[in-house]
């Protein structure tokens, strides 16, 4: 086993590396992270200042651009090894910026994965247990329409629902805006209270899809013999729901949750934008937008390293799930 | 009224192959579960090509049918936009504007304004021209790539299918969303832009179906037989394996239409892809977002359209992808 995910890991490094040297050599051929330094910077930076050569000369060698792509992609990796991964165009180191954002985007990320897995799990034992009954129905239409509806809109319609017209939550941000910053308790359920609506927005395809997912291998596993065993032995019809039937159904949906973590960090864009959550997903939209040399090179990097990590840890899952899969 | 609404239940819910269908009979003939009519007959028997029979399948699918009538009537908006539309997308009138506000819906502008004064009307319309071409064109990118490369992986296999494959997980580490966002950053975006930027990404499904479809078919004996008379490898594949792999992925296609409309609406929403004045709906979401408390409408009337161009789109799916089945009871 430990062998698997060791051979996995070194696997890994090829993909990181061709990922960071094919963003490295397309960010540099086509960014100009001059102008964008004195133009787009966001905040700080210089906005509408004509720059003179000296101060472009300065900047150019504060930023590194002196030197030719080839010795600064191996410049940035050797850093990276290190653990320094650069400055942002506002002047902030680049690691302590992503670990200022890191917490907001996995409280969002593992509650969304929660609420959706545990939700879909649920809601598909329902469903095959009274199949063909209304329930069964209305839950499949409503699953249909939401995996066919994208995230955007879904978030948008809730928005205008839930924020705008019911006031149930706050319309966007991490923080209500108050004169004296919260502490504490106060301060927690006040961020978890934002967090609440962008999470549910977040794990409804999850479980849209793996309450599908659920039924179908539920249905599969009620018609399996041991299952008619299990009855005939005489044992509760609670034992065999769940000890012999749920515990086997979960199986195939093991496999998907590679897929899922993903896609947690992949829609965490949209929803993250939405509600101006400022979250990892906030923070690399904002900075391919503003051309943040180092800060585009550092969360590709991160997302490179969660994608491949997502499908290690959903194929670790499955193995250690079922012993029938094998691994080489 | 029952069958329909039998028909939407049975289409919308999944369907195993084992699974006791109650509701619908069973009959003794599936492939041809519709009525013959007499211009079906040749010489007194029944003769119904292929095409015709799908045609018929398709069109028992109701909501499938719905579907494709709501996105044929989008198309034809989008081709005839110039003619419906009484104002120009782009025309900035601030004179419009209600106390600094966007224009509520009126006689004269039937969507209001947005917060430039531009007829909102009009800006869904040539929206709906943006949207639908990126949609359409990056779907055909797609395929157009992917079947090819599918094609070559699946038929030569060994160290060719290993780069090809290798490749393929190589972008499947990443969500396909932080691409599309890396390359429109790059490439600057741009309606053409982006159409290759959704393309150029998302082929890799057609390369896995195609492929798993070649191994299969490769060693049979009609294959066989064409390497045998000497025929040139690219007839081999494209006349003689690919048409047996291809309907799946024709099938394919609408659903892939749904997902690429929803990337350039993320992509157009995030600020990337599609950029102002050009209107596209992700980027007139992107823009009306700030105005979601005091002018609702601009954010509902895009949201509600790409909600029903992807639902019309995952309609016609399901609707092709049981009247190319056989086993299927429609």
């Amino acid at each position: 086993m430990w062998k698997y995910i060791i051979k996995r890991l070194v696997v890994m490094i090829p993909v990181v590396l061709i990922i960071t040297i094919v963003g490295f050599v397309s960010m540099d051929s086509v960014g100009d992270p001059i102008s964008s330094y004195f133009g787009k910077g966001q905040s700080g930076g210089m906005q509408g200042h004509e720059p003179t050569p000296a101060e472009i000369e300065r900047v150019k060698v504060a930023l590194g651009l002196d030197k030719p792509p080839v010795v600064r992609y191996f410049l940035w990796f050797k850093n990276v090894l290190q653990g320094n991964l650069g400055y942002t165009f506002t002047g902030r180191p680049v690691s302590e910026v992503i670990l200022e954002r890191l917490p907001v985007s996995i409280a969002l990320g593992l509650s969304g994965i929660i609420i959706g897995c545990l939700g879909g799990i649920i809601l598909g034992v329902i469903m095959a247990r009274r199949q063909y009954s209304p329930f069964d129905y209305g839950i499949g239409v409503v699953n249909y329409i939401i995996i066919a509806i994208p995230e955007v809109c879904l978030g948008l319609f809730c928005i205008v629902l839930f924020c705008t017209t019911l006031h149930w939550f706050p319309t966007f941000g991490l923080n209500s805006p108050s004169a004296i910053p919260l502490t504490g308790w106060d301060r927690f359920f006040d961020q978890a209270k934002h967090l609440v609506l962008p999470s549910l927005i977040l794990a409804l395809p999850t479980t849209a899809a793996w309450s599908r997912f659920q039924r179908a291998a539920y249905l599969e596993v009620m018609r399996s013999d041991y299952v008619r065993t299990a009855r005939s032995k005489g044992l509760s019809e609670r034992v065999v729901a769940y000890r012999h039937t749920l515990k086997n159904a979960l199986l195939p949906i093991s496999t998907s949750s590679g897929n899922i973590i993903m896609g947690i960090f992949g829609g965490s864009y949209i929803i993250e934008t939405l509600f101006t959550i400022p979250g990892i997903g906030l923070l690399t939209t904002n900075a391919f937008l503003a051309f943040d040399f180092n800060l585009m090179l550092s969360t590709s990097l991160l997302t490179t390293v969660m994608g491949s990590m997502g499908l290690l840890l959903s194929d670790i899952i499955c193995v250690i799930v079922d012993p029938r899969i094998r691994y080489e | 009224m029952n069958r329909i609404v039998d028909n939407l239940l049975s289409s919308i819910l999944p369907r195993r192959k084992n699974e006791p269908m109650p509701e619908l009979p069973r009959r003794e003939a599936p492939l041809l579960d519709f009525e013959l009519s007499e211009e079906d007959t040749f010489f007194g028997s029944h003769v119904v090509s292929y095409g015709v029979m799908i045609l018929k399948r398709f069109i028992r699918h109701r909501l499938a049918l719905i579907g494709f009538a709501v996105l044929l009537i989008m198309v034809l908006a989008a081709i005839f936009t110039p003619v419906i539309c009484r104002y120009s997308p782009t025309d900035i009138n601030i004179n419009l504007l209600v106390n600094g506000l966007p224009a509520p819906p009126s006689a004269e502008h039937w969507f209001g304004t947005d917060n430039l004064g531009r007829d909102y009307f009009a800006r869904i319309c040539y929206g709906m021209r943006v949207s639908l071409l990126v949609g359409f064109g990056s779907t055909f990118i797609a395929f157009i790539i992917g079947i090819p490369i599918g094609c070559i992986a699946g038929y030569y296999g060994g160290k060719i299918d290993w780069i090809i494959s290798r490749g393929m997980e190589l972008v499947g580490a990443v969500p396909s969303l932080f691409l599309m966002i890396f390359f429109s950053a790059i490439t600057g975006g741009g309606v053409i832009g982006t159409i290759f930027v959704i393309g150029l990404t998302s082929w890799t499904g057609h390369v896995r179906g195609v492929r798993a479809y070649f191994f299969s078919l490769k060693d049979q004996d009609f294959a066989q037989a064409a390497v045998s008379l000497g025929m040139s490898t690219p007839r081999i594949m494209f006349k003689h394996i690919l048409p047996f792999s291809l309907a799946p992925e024709i099938v394919s296609v609408s659903g892939r239409i749904a997902s690429n409309l929803t990337m350039e609406t993320g992509m157009s929403f995030l600020g990337f892809g599609v950029q102002e004045p050009t209107p596209s709906w992700g980027a007139m979401l992107n823009n009306a977002r700030e105005f979601i408390v005091t002018a609702p409408l601009l954010v509902l009337i895009p949201a509600a359209l790409i909600a029903l161009v992807s639902l019309s789109c995952n309609f016609i799916g399901d609707g092709l992808r049981d009247a190319f089945d056989p086993k299927t009871r429609v």
